[in-house]
């Protein structure tokens, strides 16, 4: 193979291809090596196809009168609790509405100017874009759901809720957002007629992994849909012990492919080798997890 | 897949220096593109392979050897542990070579289309280059001088990205 003594060349497509599989942090520190490095890792198509690390990581925000800022902590199994990033945004009062694919949304109420605003944050490179109203255009997904109180559990492009149906019963309600029509997602067979959203009020829809499952915080149990709008296909995860421990409304989420509950004191509930993130952080207030991804949409303008 | 061949049917590689090499059809048949050839009973007893050298190609064919060897995991779900251990250990020796014989091999895997081998040079350079500062990358992969970034196009990159560098 020709090449110049003690140099390595390495075709382009295969060094982007090795690129594909470092993890964020990596690409951004790569993006200073020259100048053909910069222009493939700040190419559009790389930062939508860029392999996301499941590196998961929780978001906070903090009760602290006069900070109401967002932090984040690196959820990792082996080390625990690591060095928490102050996030950008500030002195508002803040709400976590939501999380997909590395990005996360947020609500923000301003006291002075009396104006809400969402934003829509990439927490690992420390940027994000506001919005108001209007819509999000340039994501991976089309669009985004928004609203305070409203947003969606998102899986396999489509938008979850719990929804009534005929005053007496409830459904899972589903907004694909590529062809913008509703459907009503199989709920799971249960016996002796027991509706499985009997007490809907514990119930909520995550996201697991990929997955769509419905998780009964009081009961501690899960319901997990295997492949996406296959009635057959919903498992029943039943949560030992549970019960046992005080609940503070927990966190369920999906971390090297095992599910892991948190609580808002940041105990680790059901996770096989920890019982503890190791300390609890009295000023934060636990309000979801995100992974680590580039992406960040651009948003049009508003109407 | 036809590969009922009989176990002691021989291929001869030939390399660029001129060196043949003469292996059993089975360890040939780790390369997808030899494979192909084979089946489209366009292979000749001598393949010449003008591209690669005999010193890369020497490595390429002790690989697909221990590989051939290997029971597939697709063969059998519960395989032995120890030879799973056994492949990853020997891959990890493999791959304990200079920069510009990884570059040949990967280069010579691609143009010979197996995939395992590919992979393993890619995560071998990544291995190199995981937790390196962009000068040491420079010279790992000795970047062209001429497509470094000027002082001023560094810094704002570092500006952009100072969240990688914390």
């Amino acid at each position: 193979m020709a090449c110049e003594e003690g140099s390595i060349t390495i075709p382009q497509d295969i060094i982007i291809d090795i690129l594909h599989h470092f993890p964020v942090k990596s690409v951004g520190r790569f993006r200073c090596v020259s100048k053909e490095w910069l222009s493939l890792l700040t190419e559009p198509h790389f930062i939508k196809t860029h392999k996301k690390t499941l590196n998961n990581h929780l978001i906070f925000s903090s009760n602290k009168y006069l900070d109401d800022s967002i932090y984040s902590l690196p959820f990792d199994n082996h080390k625990g609790v690591s060095t928490l990033t102050k996030l950008p945004i500030e002195s508002r009062t803040v709400c976590i509405e939501g999380s997909c694919n590395g990005l996360v949304l947020v609500y923000a109420y301003c006291h002075l100017r009396d104006k809400d605003t969402f934003y829509v944050l990439n927490p690992t490179i420390k940027d994000y874009v506001e919005f108001s109203a209007g819509r999000v255009s340039d994501s991976p997904f089309d669009h985004y759901s928004y609203g305070k109180g409203l947003s969606g559990v998102f899986v396999n492009g489509f938008l979850h809720w719990i929804a009534g149906k005929d005053s007496d019963h409830w459904v899972i309600a589903a907004f694909g957002l590529a062809d913008e029509k509703f459907w009503e997602v199989p709920l799971p067979y249960v016996y002796n007629d027991v509706d499985v959203f009997s007490y809907r009020c514990y119930c909520k829809l995550v996201a697991l992994g990929e997955k769509l499952a419905i998780f009964d915080h009081v009961e501690g149990v899960v319901w997990l849909m295997n492949e996406y709008g296959v009635k057959e296909s919903w498992t029943k995860i039943v949560v030992h012990g549970f019960s046992e421990s005080r609940m503070v409304e927990p966190m369920i989420f999906y971390d090297n492919g095992k599910i892991v509950f948190v609580n808002r004191k940041l105990e680790v509930l059901n996770h096989a080798e920890e019982k503890s993130l190791g300390k609890s952080h009295d000023v934060l207030w636990l309000e979801g997890t995100y992974v680590e991804s580039l992406f960040l949409p651009k948003i049009g303008p508003t109407n | 897949m036809s590969t009922s061949s009989s176990s002691s049917k021989k291929i001869v590689l030939k390399s660029a220096d001129n060196e043949t090499f003469e292996i059993d059809e089975i360890v040939a048949l780790e390369s997808q593109a030899i494979k192909n050839m084979i089946e489209d009973e366009c292979a000749d007893n001598v393949i010449p392979l003008g591209n690669i050298d005999s010193k890369t190609l020497s490595k390429i064919i002790e690989y697909c050897k221990k590989h051939a060897e290997s029971p597939k995991k697709d063969d059998n779900a519960d395989i032995d542990e120890k030879a799973v251990e056994d492949l990853k250990s020997f891959d990890a020796e493999f791959a304990k070579v200079d920069m510009p014989l990884i570059q040949d091999i990967l280069m010579a895997a691609n143009f010979l289309n197996i995939d395992n081998l590919i992979g393993l040079m890619c995560r071998t350079i990544a291995d190199r280059i995981k937790g390196k500062t962009p000068e040491e990358i420079r010279k790992i992969l000795n970047i062209n001088k001429n497509d470094l970034l000027s002082p001023e196009q560094e810094a704002k990159a570092r500006e952009e990205n100072s969240w990688a560098f914390d």
